[in-house]
Parts: C-alpha cells; structure tokens; sequence
C-alpha cells in the first residue's frame, strides 16, 4: 500500500461507474458533489430565471400568483439547501482538507460518502416536491401558513431538508475530528492556512445549528400531519417558536454561506499578491468569533413579528458585533493586497470582485439590523439586494475564484484564462446591474415576495431583470469552458500558480494516496518571498 | 476490574440517590420546589456524563466537543427564553376555546 | 480485521484510529444535544403560556412507569458500564451477558413506555385534537402538554431503538473483540448512556414538574 512508485492519479484509480460510486476517496466524492451541486445551482437558476421574467411587468408576466409563489420558494430552497450551504465545504473543502493538512483522507471516509447518498437522496425528495407541485411558503417555511393553510408539497419539501441536514452534519463532523487529528507531524493550528480554519468554523455551525432545524421541522411535519403541535395558537402554542428555532438555525446558516468563501478569499488574496496574508492569527480568530457571536443574533430576523421589546433590542445590539469580525476581515484582505505584486487572473478578479460585493451586502446588513430602519425596510427588495450580495455576489463569486484557483490541481488541467477574466467581469457586472435596484426598490418601498407591483417601479425592475440575462451568461459561460479544459486544457504543473500549501506539492491530480510520504511542515502558512515583488518593481 | 465494578455501583447508587431527592422535592419539601427539580436533573445528567461515559478520562478534544454542546444549548434556551419571558401579551376577546 | 495492530490508512495507529473514533462519538452526541434543544425550548415556551393549565395536563401522567422506566434506564447504562469493562479484561462471555442485561433492561423501557403507558393514554383520549379527553379551562394548555409529551416520547423511543439495534449488533459480533481492540463496544456505550442522560432531563419536565410547587 505505502509502494512510492505505483503513484496512480486518483482519477486513473478506476474509471468504473461502480469505482466512482462506491468511492471512499474524499477527491472523488468531491467530484461527486460537484456535479450534483452543479445540477441544483442550474435548477435554482431556472428558478431565478422565470421569477426574473415574470417581474418584466409590473402585471407579473407568468400570471399567476400562486404560480409564483412556488417559484419563488423553490428557488430559495433549492439554493439555499442544495447549492450555498453545501457549495464549498462539499466540494473544495472535501477534495482539501486531506491534502492542505497533509492527511491521506478524511478522518471517516465512509461517513463522507454516506453524506453525498443523503444528499442525492435529499436532492430526489426535492426535486419530487417541486415535480409535484412544489410549495408556496418561502424558504422560511412559517407557521401557521405551513402547518394548517399550504396547499403544497410541504412535508416532501421538509423531509429532504431534513436528510439534506443529516448530510451536512456528517460533513461538519467529518472535518472537526479530521482537522483535530488528522494534522501532518508539525501542522500546528497556527500553521494551518486559513481556509481550514474557516471550514472549522463552518463546521462548527453545521453541526450545532443544523440539528435544531432537523428537529424543528419535525415539530412542523407533526403539526401538519395531526392539524395540532406546539406552534399553534389555538391551543395557546406560539408560531414565534417556530421563528426563533428556524433563525436560531438560519442566521448561523449565512455564516455557513459565506465563512468558507472568507477561506477561499484568504488562500486566494495572498497567492496573487505574492505576500504573507496579513494579520494570520486576526484572520483566524475573526472566523472563530463569527461563527459563535453568529449564535447570538438570530432575533434580528423578527423584529416586527411581535418579539418583545427587550429582546429586540438585545438582538439589534449583538447584531452589531457581529459585524466586526467581518470587518476585520475586509481590512485584512486590502492590507495584503497594498504593495503587492498583484496578478489579475480569473481567481483574483473573482476574490476582488468578493471583496467590494461582500463589503456592500455586509454595511446594508448593518442598516437592517438597526431597529428602527429595519422597520422601514422589512419584507422589502433592500432585504433581497442584502443577501443576495453576500450570499450570490459573495459566496458563489468565492466559489467560482475557488473553483478556477484549485481547477488545475482536482483536473489536472489548465482552464482557458482568458475566458477565466471574461467570465469574471461579465458576472461582477450582471450582478451588480441586477441587484443594485433592488437596493433602490426596496428603499423606494416595493414589498418582496409579490408577483405584481406598481407601474412606477417598472423602470428599475426591468433594469434588474436585463441584469439577470447578463448574469446567466457569466454563469452558464463556466459551464462551457471548463467542461471544454476537461478534454483540451492545457497539462497543469504540480503548483501552477506558485502558491504556497501542502495541496500545492502533490502532483496535479494528486495520486489516490495523496503523498507518497506523510509531508513534515515546518513553515508558517503564505510564505510567498517579498523578494519576488521586488524584482518587478 | 473489581475496582472498576465497584465504582460502577457506586455511581448507580448515587443516581438513585438522587432520583430519590428528585422525589423528595417534588412531594416532600415543597421549599425546593421545580427549581431544586431542575438541579438535581442537571445534576443526574452530569453524573451520568462523568460516572457512566468517563468523560474525565477523554482528552481535550472530547471535552471540548461537551462543553460546546452544553454552552450552545444555553445560548438557545436562554436567548430562546427572553422573548417570551418578556412580552407583554394583550389579551383579545377571540382568545375563547 | 482481528489484528490488533490493524487500522486505516488515514491514521497513525490503532490507537490513533481508537480516538478519533471516540472523539467522533462525542461529537455526534453532541448533535444529539442540540437536535433535543427545540424540544426542551417548546416546554418552555408551552409551558410559559399557561403553566397551571400546563400542569394540568403534566399531572395526568403516569408517575409509576415514569418512576419505573428511569430506574431501568439507569440499571441499564450501570449494566452497559460492567460489560463494557469486561471486555476490556477479555473476558467476552461475561461482556455478553452484561450487554444482553442492558438490552433486556431497555427492552423493558420501550414496552412499558409504549406497549403500557401510551396506550392507556391513548384509549383515555389524551392525544391532542378534537377528542382531547380533557374539558373546561385547562383544555388548552393541557393538549400543548400533551402535544410536548406525545413528540418527545417519540423522538427518546426512537433513539432508544435505533439504541437497541447497535447493541444486538455489538452482542451478535462479540467474537470480534478482544481486551485491545473493542472500540465499537466503547461507541455503542456512549450512545447507550446518552440516550439515558435524554431521559433522565425529560423525565423531571414530564413527571414531575407539573406535581412540584
Ligand atoms: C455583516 C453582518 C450581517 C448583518 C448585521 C445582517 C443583518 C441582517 C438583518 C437584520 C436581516 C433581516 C432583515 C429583515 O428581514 O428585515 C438580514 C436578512 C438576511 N441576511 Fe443578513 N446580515 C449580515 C450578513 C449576512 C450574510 C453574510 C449573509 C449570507 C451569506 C446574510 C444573509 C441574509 C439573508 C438570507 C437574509 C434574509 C432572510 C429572509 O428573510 O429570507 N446576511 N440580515
Ligand atoms: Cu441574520
């Protein structure tokens, strides 16, 4: 087994069906989950895509509300659940963790594969819910409309969040107890780069919010099913419980959708700087911070559901710290980049454009979490711009500059540069042509979640809506190149980009083994020689 | 082994011990009322961690991995709890059965 | 497999893979934790809006089995602690007959529970609903006890299953272990115990403080 010489590429190691899905190896299931996430990213999409079109006019141009509706609600579901929360951790994250700790798998391999079956499964009870009608309660799933009022497919719909939730808490635990015991000899925490770190911190979320949502949809689907629980009113029951268990799971959640593009960001940064990442150990402790202050804040989703006063005020204030650690963040990402000897490929202009993308959802955040202005700005389009700036313009731009910076070494291929940038830009500017009038429609007034709206929006509207065509062109441009690089990329050396890291000193694909001999670290993380920028100056 | 068995009946007596106190303050001393029900649970649940799991006997890591399951179930009972413990509820004339 | 100094590829040694396993239980127990949370917090909140109505419904419970199937939880993570110390002398026949002990002991758990005590429930119209058996001005509050007790019961009864069946599988591969190497035996305990600690925290909130003043 340890025989240095037989080094095949884990992608030679069987080119069965069966070899690929009966695999324990966490590089093929990362494989794996790529192409289910890929499908789930095009199906919420699709979704997107129609909502878009519909909203052209402010009659609504699909022509029915209950049809919407259900547009809508499988667009959230499908993105949040099976594409933003699973994105990184699933599929860069599985295929790293191994190698950047210098570990030849994860701690339980078949744990890791058991968690890519709940997935699918989950992901075919979904796509059943939707097949069959779908459901029109929003992502958010409240009571008491989902309990006794819905028409749709709500228990199917639940039940795949819930196995869906049983395959990222196999995931979250898989990674803890790997990066606790699986390090390299001398991959001290401090020397781990921070991209582990945040996957811990992800982690840590996964596994201690994910149960409580599994629960609290099972009190739902008691609900339903009997047509009495513990949300219900009637009987003296309180549909705010449901609200504060759903958000006690979904605001730790955003940070799941955006802590591991924070990771991306801070391999990425450096690497195309050719610098040290500023501030290490700020860096780290920052995500550790979000990912327990990210706890604490989960009322500033209920504002005006009629949360006493106390508590909102409570939850306004720890909303507010919050924001620091990513904040801290931002400054250390721009203070690496100052005097550096920046490259702009594809992965770089991604993690800037995540930079400016993210900065902005995270300030309009920070209006929402004031009291007073969130009254105003409630269940409107400032809402949607907010998160889809950190959740589309941050998580997916980080997963897409992930994506083109690791490519090389899951492929062993080169993807095509130039459209790498092309791709970049035509995203950053679709996104931002689709998103920003929703900020002004939001601050104008226009209520999210409606299929029509007043004529004087109809400028603004349309201007998201071309925005979108733009959007889906950057997105599906991805699909096509890097499908093409599959087959006529050019070869990738071992560390094509001169980065730093353990991943970078396997051969390009890394063979099934990962190393030939268990790497000794002795180095700090980013080392990348000021020397370097010198000579360019 | 003996030692082990041993200390194993000791742990199993000191729970029934305690499940007898939890008796004791529901029915006997009323003094101690839920409150004194809820520690000695707490308690009981400790017991059982230390006496029947040995914890103490894992590592750092083990205890880490307990300590964030007890710390995250206080933050979402006790800032779960602060909502309802302090609205002011408004009663209305539909609240009939 | 029965090589003492066998592991897995991704691990240092048969001690290394020995503790990441224990830390991995812990860590799943830990999820535990959490999934029990909404359940802990809707008896606050239940109990909240109403508590003598509440209470009410508490104290039509059934003190006896409640009393009875915590006493046979305890007994049964106690028999659980003595096999899965005998084993770690090699002595596996004893290990056998303790595990079969702790089994047989939560077996008795799940027929009182459900077999008994549900069913009389059920037969006096104690489940919430239309046919709630319980009248006047504690209606209310004693069907969200109800609602609470129902759900959890369920949930704990399931755990306890899914219990019962990992140690019929540890009993049914005893041959397997030996004084070094029993790491399973060591999982399914904790497992075994948690599900004990679950109850011994759902038991006070069911039977008890409804009764307590
Ligand atoms: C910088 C810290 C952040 C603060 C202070 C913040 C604050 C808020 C507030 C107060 C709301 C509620 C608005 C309302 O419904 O009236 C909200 C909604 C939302 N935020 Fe953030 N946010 C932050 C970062 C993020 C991040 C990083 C993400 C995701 C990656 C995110 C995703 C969301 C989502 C999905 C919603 C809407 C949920 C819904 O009602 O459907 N937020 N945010
Ligand atoms: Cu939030």
């Amino acid at each position: 087994m340890r025989d240095a010489a037989v080094q095949h590429s884990y992608l030679d190691d069987g080119r069965t069906l069966r070899s690929w899905l009966l695999t324990t190896d966490h590089k093929r299931i990362a494989i794996l989950y790529i192409v289910a996430i890929t499908f789930f990213f095009f199906a919420g999409g699709f979704a997107a895509f129609l909502i878009r079109y519909n909203l052209i006019s402010p009659k609504g141009l699909i022509g029915s509300a209950e049809t919407y509706n259900r547009l809508f609600s499988m667009h959230g579901i499908l993105m949040v659940w099976f594409f933003l929360v699973p994105a990184v951790p699933v599929t860069l994250g599985n295929f790293l963790v191994p190698l950047m700790l210098g570990a030849r798998d994860l701690a339980f391999p078949r744990l890791n594969l058991l968690s890519w079956y709940l997935f699918m499964a989950a992901g075919v009870v979904a796509l059943y819910a939707v097949v069959g009608g779908g459901v029109d309660t929003g992502w958010t799933f409240y009571t008491p409309l989902t309990s006794f009022y819905s028409q749709g497919h709500v228990i199917a719909a639940v039940v795949a969040i819930f196995i869906a939730g049983f395959s990222s808490i196999a995931t979250g635990l898989n990674f803890i107890v790997t990066i606790h015991k699986l390090r390299a000899p001398g991959m001290t925490w401090y020397k781990m780069p921070v991209f582990l770190w945040s996957l811990y911190a992800t982690s840590v979320i996964l596994v201690l919010a994910t149960p409580v949502l599994a629960m609290t949809l099972l009190l739902l689907a008691f609900e339903r099913i009997f047509g009495i629980g513990v949300f219900d009113p009637a009987i003296g029951g309180d549909p705010l419980l449901f609200q504060h268990l759903f958000w006690f799971y979904s605001h730790p959640a955003v940070y799941v959708m955006i802590l591991p593009g924070f990771g991306v960001i801070s391999e990425i940064i450096p690497a195309f700087s050719r610098k040290e990442l500023f501030g290490y150990k700020f860096v780290v402790w920052a995500s550790i911070a979000i990912a327990v202050i990210g706890f604490l804040v989960w009322g500033h989703h209920m504002f005006v559901a009629g949360t006493s006063l106390y508590s909102a005020l409570v939850f306004s204030l720890l909303s507010y710290m919050v924001a620091a650690p990513s904040a801290i963040k931002v400054f250390n990402w721009i203070a690496t980049m100052h005097k550096g000897y920046i490259r702009f490929d594809a992965p770089m202009l991604y993690a800037i454009g995540f930079i400016g993308l993210f900065t902005t959802g995270g300030l309009t955040g920070l209006f929402l979490a004031a009291l007073a202005a969130d009254v105003h700005l409630t269940q409107t389009y400032f809402v949607v711009a907010h998160f889809h700036y950190v959740m589309v313009g941050g998580m997916v731009s980080a997963y897409f500059a992930g994506l083109h910076f690791w490519w090389p070494k899951m492929t062993g291929h080169m993807y095509p540069e130039m459209w790498g940038r092309a791709g970049a830009i035509i995203i950053f500017v679709g996104f931002n042509l689709t998103f920003f009038p929703q900020f002004l429609l939001g601050y104008l007034g226009m209520p999210r979640r409606y299929f029509a709206y007043p004529q004087h929006f109809e400028a603004l509207n349309l201007l998201s809506s071309a925005g979108a065509l733009i959007l889906a062109v950057g997105y599906i441009l991805p699909l096509g190149y890097l499908t093409w690089s599959l087959l006529y990329g050019e070869r990738a050396s071992a560390n094509p980009w001169g980065a730093t890291g353990l991943e970078w000193t396997t051969a390009s694909p890394p063979p099934t083994e990962n190393f030939a001999v268990t790497p000794i670290v002795t180095q700090a993380p980013y080392q990348y020689r000021q020397a370097e920028a010198v000579n360019h100056e | 082994m003996t030692a082990i068995v041993l200390r194993l009946v000791a742990v199993a007596s000191l729970m029934f011990a305690l499940l007898a106190a939890e008796f004791a303050a529901t029915f006997v001393f009323s003094g101690w009322g839920r409150g004194g029900v809820a520690i000695i649970a707490i308690t009981m649940a400790a017991v059982a961690a230390f006496g029947f799991m040995d914890l103490h006997q894992e590592d750092v890591t083990v205890w880490l991995f307990a300590a964030a399951a007890v710390l995250w179930l206080t933050i979402l009972l006790g800032l779960g709890s602060l909502d309802p413990f302090t609205r002011s509820l408004f009663p209305t004339n539909s609240m009939t059965p | 497999m029965s090589d003492a100094a066998a592991h897995e590829f991704q691990f240092a040694s048969a001690e290394h893979q020995r503790e990441t396993a224990i830390s991995g239980i812990w860590l799943f127990l830990a999820t535990e934790a959490l999934f029990f949370g909404p359940i802990f917090l809707s008896w606050i909140f239940a109990r909240h809006a109403d508590p003598s109505a509440f209470d009410v419904g508490g104290r039509r419970t059934d003190l006896t089995i409640g009393l009875a199937n915590t006493a046979l939880l305890i007994a049964s993570s106690f028999a659980y602690g003595v096999g899965l110390a005998l084993i770690g002398f090699g002595r596996r026949r004893g290990m056998v007959a303790w595990l079969a002990i702790a089994w047989a002991l939560g077996a008795a758990f799940i027929g009182l529970k459900f077999g008994v005590e549900w069913r009389t429930e059920l037969s006096e119209g104690l489940f919430p609903g239309a046919h709630f058996s319980i009248h006047g001005p504690a209606r209310s509050g004693a069907q969200l006890f109800f609602a609470f007790y129902f759900f959890a019961t369920a949930l704990h009864g399931l755990h306890l299953l899914i219990g019962l069946g990992l140690l019929a599988w540890i009993i049914i591969q005893a041959e397997r272990f030996t004084a070094e190497n029993h790491t399973p035996v060591h999982v399914v305990g904790l497992y075994w115990t948690f599900i004990d600690v679950i109850w011994l925290i759902l038991f006070p909130l069911i039977y008890l403080i409804g009764r307590a003043s």
